[in-house]
């Protein structure tokens, strides 16, 4: 995918995206810190609010607690006389401002004797403190909670908060103690009934309304059964209990929230609001005394407002630095690689053949400045080279030329026209040389000393090249010579001396097989001397196969030695005489291996009712190219053949 | 107008056509009926509330009239002084009244079950009634008192009776280890007092031999001989009521919700979707909708029993002169 960017966007990309996850980490690290202690501050600051509330709020209950609780100190100690009670009640009432009323309800014939229902009752009613005797049977105080219950459970008890008798929205609770007598240790202690306060809670509504919790927070009261007794919804207020919502709401986290505040527990929860759907923190306690529950609403959202300010204010931030970063990265890295794309032009010049290209200017000494140093370095190495190369191309070019003509003149100088003697009936001759390379070592040769009598030639150069072939062309001008200047001697003779005149200042110690005889065209005999060279083939005219295999002493112009001998045979017309080098014998395949007298004894075979040199030649010529195929030509390929046709020389 | 009023209006309109195609008798000619109820108003009476906000009295050629009860309201004393025609009573409530010759007649068993239960604290180590002796139970008085007051005495229970004018907070407090209460309230709000059900053990009244069924509908003998025809319909249309609020339990709160704000009383939604749900299991324990309004005389006779062994009263009226089979749901 990269691949194939330029390095300015893999190194923006690679920088920016390391600098994106190292934010990344930090930021959400901060963030998770932030929001924990955050969490932390206002879990620390709702308690303290929600312990404040509460400890003003156990002032007045237990301030409060304290008239009944007095009164049934003084009541168990001795006051027994009903006037000197209402007295004491009324002065009670008239006293304790935050007193709505208070009670002394007896258990039947408790006070008075006989009396089921006796209970005075001191109330204000428009300032004014009134008296009232809760005897009626209907109403039957015995079996009220505020009376049933301490009684039952002999303790004080604050009741569940009701709504005052008048009818209005003043929310009462009452406080009750039991009291017992008599109390002088001596009789049997036995429960009276009860003594009671009755207090407007109006006031905790104040209390909760001057909360300042965020934004939208607010604290809410429930009474010991979880009923509201303060809450921002008045339609809750004394109706529903927290249960109820929860169960409207389907909400179980509510209800067991609820169940933990009814316990009087302390705690601090994560819920969702019933209202306003939102995600709240709940700070909860109880009111040891009154059993009632508060609890302190915190939104979410408000209580990380900051926290999502400062976070959007870090993102912009971070955005903006993450563009200007990735300006700075570009405009750096496109610095950094500026001189490098200028080079690379200048380098695609240089591979299209413009040495002279202008490599760009660096000065400075870093990597690239190296690298653009090397590449000069490497540019003027280059040019020199090149030159060099034009300069040796064509010198080899030049010697090519001149190997050409040598060629032209080595081939000029052996006989290349056939058929040689178009005049003549008796004889018919075809050669071939084909040079491995440009100039060879082989050679051939035919000419006619006299009327009657054909001189032909066949040798071989050691080594190869330019040396062979001058040495070829000695050779073969000697051969020339020597035949011409000493027109009757024997094949013997002319070789011997030819060997002389070759040994003769031989500083390069060259040598050359040679076989050479004349024929006697008219009689068909055939004298030759063989120097060192293959044994030539000879075909009679029944096709039987013959090598000529006498061999007369080492190749020339290794050794000036005894003189070569003559040897003679005779052949009959129809005789076919071939001639060849170890070109062909010694010719490889790709396997290395060699064509072998074998595969030319076989080739020759098959031709043997054929007449004409030519053919035979090039019959042999073909075998030898379907062994090779491809295989490179490793020496001169050279064959002479000579077709004794006899009879007398007639001139066509 | 929303789509549900509209609703509202329709189905009077469907019932008031059935009704003038199939040429039932006109309605011109009867006078008013008036209802009075056991209590305030609360679902417990959804049937009656929905009967006649949505006309369907009218429907049935009758006008009705709710009286609300509550706690200064004496349903008897309202029958006997000609204040009311009609007036709900608990069976067993009924029968003491009829046992002390006031004329009263059954005319519909509305409810098919007993909803009296009593309640205890697992905390309190009971489970079984057994585990009752030597506890303190809280039991309304009178009225209410009968069947745990025979279910103590069948059980052989040594219990200490707390009497209790009303409420739960003694129970809640820990004044008493078990409390009587109706299934379709005050279980409720202990439930929602924030104890669990599986906090609690429960002993419905039904499951021990008292299966007594609560709601019914009453008035004078002489009532129903003036125009038996009347009561019939009066019948039909009520049970037409409760089956439209068993159909749309959300309009049926509604409908409650507004009478007892017009009443001044809190209305707690969760609470009375939990009383309308009860008193549907309570009017079709079988679920369904096949009403029935028939008083057996097997019941009957059990309940007398209960009231002649606890001597709350003396003789049982005769089955037949108690209950009066009126209306289709009758039959049976």
């Amino acid at each position: 995918m990269l691949k194939n960017r330029s390095l300015r966007f893999k190194l923006s990309a690679f920088i920016l995206t390391g600098t994106i996850l190292v934010a990344a980490v930090l930021f959400s690290y901060y963030y998770s810190v932030s929001r924990k202690l955050i969490l932390e501050s206002a879990l620390t600051n709702a308690r303290h609010l929600t312990m404040e509330t509460v400890n003003s709020v156990e002032n007045v209950f237990r301030s409060t607690a304290k008239i009944p609780e007095n009164l049934v100190y003084v009541f168990e100690t001795g006051v027994t006389d009903e006037k000197a009670l209402y007295r004491f009640m009324e002065t009670v009432v008239k006293n304790n401002t935050e007193l709505f009323g208070s009670a002394i309800a007896f258990e039947p014939g408790a006070m008075v004797p006989g009396v089921e229902r006796f209970a005075p009752y001191f109330y204000k009613n428009n300032g004014q403190i009134v008296y009232s005797n809760l005897s009626d049977p209907a109403y039957n105080y015995h079996l009220q909670d505020w009376y049933q219950i301490p009684k039952e459970l002999n303790k004080p008890v604050w009741s569940e908060p009701y709504f005052d008798e008048g009818g209005g929205d003043i929310i009462m609770a009452t406080y009750s103690v039991p009291f017992r007598w008599p109390n002088d240790g001596v009789n049997e202690n036995k429960f009276r009934g009860i003594i009671t306060i009755d207090i407007s809670l109006v006031w905790l509504k104040q209390v909760f309304e001057e909360l300042s919790i965020y934004e939208t927070g607010y604290g809410f009261l429930l009474s010991q059964s979880g009923k509201f007794l303060v809450h921002p919804d008045p339609d809750n207020v004394m109706n529903a209990s927290i249960f109820d919502i929860a169960e409207l709401q389907q909400d179980e986290k509510l209800r067991e929230l609820g169940r933990k505040m009814v316990r009087g527990q302390t705690g601090f929860m994560n819920i969702i609001e019933p209202v306003t759907g939102q995600e709240v923190y709940l700070c909860f306690a109880p009111f040891p005394s009154s059993g009632y529950s508060m609890g302190i609403v915190i939104p979410t959202a408000e209580l990380f407002a900051g926290l999502t300010r400062l976070n959007r204010n870090v993102a912009i931030i971070a955005v903006l630095g993450l563009l200007a970063l990735f300006g700075v990265i570009s405009l750096i890295s496109g610095r950094i690689t500026e001189p490098i794309r200028r080079l690379s032009g200048a380098t695609t010049l240089i591979g299209q053949g413009d040495f002279n290209a202008v490599l760009p200017k660096i000065d400075t000494n870093d990597e690239i400045g190296q690298l653009m140093r090397s590449f000069e370095t490497m540019q003027i190495a280059l040019a020199e080279y090149i030159e060099n190369l034009k300069k040796t191309t064509a010198d080899k070019e030049k010697i090519e030329g001149e190997l050409r003509i040598a060629h032209d003149i080595q081939m000029s100088i052996i006989p290349r026209t056939f058929p040689p003697f178009p005049d003549r009936s008796d004889v018919d001759i075809y050669g071939i040389l084909e040079s491995a390379k440009a100039v060879g070592g082989d050679l051939y040769d035919f000419f006619l000393l006299d009327e009657n009598r054909l001189g032909a030639a066949i040798g071989d150069v050691s080594g190869k090249g330019v040396p062979a072939s001058l040495f070829m062309a000695v050779t073969r001008t000697l051969l020339r010579a020597k035949s011409m200047n000493m027109k009757n001697a024997s094949p013997g003779k002319i070789v011997t001396s030819m060997d002389i005149d070759l040994c003769t200042e031989n500083d390069a110690s060259m040598f050359v097989t040679f076989f050479y005889f004349i024929l006697n065209l008219k009689t068909g005999e055939l004298e030759y001397c063989n120097a060192g060279h293959n044994p030539p083939f000879v075909l009679d005219e029944d096709g039987e196969i013959t090598a000529i295999d006498t061999v007369h002493g080492f190749p020339l112009g290794v050794m000036e030695a005894e003189p070569y001998e003559t040897g003679k045979i005779k052949i009959r017309p129809g005789t076919r005489i071939v001639l060849y080098t170890d070109g062909v014998t010694e010719a490889e395949n790709e396997a290395r291996e060699l064509f072998k007298e074998k595969r030319l004894l076989e080739t020759l075979k098959l031709m043997k009712d054929v007449q004409d040199p030519k053919e035979i030649t090039l019959a042999v010529k073909k075998a030898v190219k379907e062994f090779t195929l491809e295989a490179e030509q490793s020496d001169d390929l050279t064959m002479l053949v000579i077709n004794y046709l006899g009879g007398n020389y007639t001139s066509k | 107008m929303s789509p549900k009023t509209k609703q509202n209006i329709l189905i009077p309109i469907v019932w008031f056509c059935w009704f003038f195609l199939l040429n039932i008798k006109s309605f011109a000619d009867d006078k008013p009926i008036k209802l009075v109820l056991q209590w305030v108003p609360q679902a417990q009476f959804a049937g009656y509330y929905t009967a006649r906000k949505l006309g369907i009295y009218e429907i049935y050629g009758i006008d009705v009239t709710i009286i609300p009860g509550g706690p200064n309201v004496s349903v008897i004393d309202c029958i006997k002084t000609g204040k009311a025609d009609f007036g709900t009573f608990f069976l067993l409530n009924a029968t003491k009244r009829v046992a002390q010759g006031i004329p009263l007649v059954n005319i519909a068993q509305v409810s098919r079950r007993s909803a009296l239960m009593l309640v205890a604290k697992k905390s309190s180590s009971i489970f079984r009634p057994e585990d009752m002796n030597g506890k303190k139970i809280g039991i309304y008085k009178e009225d209410f008192s009968d069947i745990p007051l025979a279910f103590i005495s069948n059980n052989r229970l040594d219990v200490t009776v707390v009497p209790i004018a009303t409420g739960i907070n003694i129970f809640l407090h820990g004044g008493t280890d078990l409390t009587n209460v109706m299934w379709y309230n005050e279980y409720h709000t202990i439930l929602n007092c924030g104890y669990n059900a599986d906090e609690l053990t429960t002993f419905y009244m039904s499951d021990y031999g008292f299966n007594v069924p609560e709601d019914g509908i009453y008035c004078l003998r002489s009532t129903y001989d003036a125009n038996p025809e009347a009561c019939e319909r009066f019948i039909e249309a009520t049970m037409e009521g409760w089956l439209y609020a068993f159909q749309h339990p959300s309009e049926a709160l509604d409908i409650i919700i507004e009478e007892m704000k017009a009443e001044h009383i809190p209305a707690n939604l969760a609470h009375q979707q939990w009383m309308l749900a009860r008193m549907r299991d309570i009017i079709l324990p079988d679920g369904g909708y096949e009403f029935s309004t028939f008083l057996s005389e097997e019941t009957y006779e059990m309940m007398g029993q209960i009231l002649l062994k606890n001597a709350s009263i003396s003789t049982l009226p005769a089955y037949n002169q108690f209950y009066l089979p009126v209306g289709k749901y009758a039959e049976k």
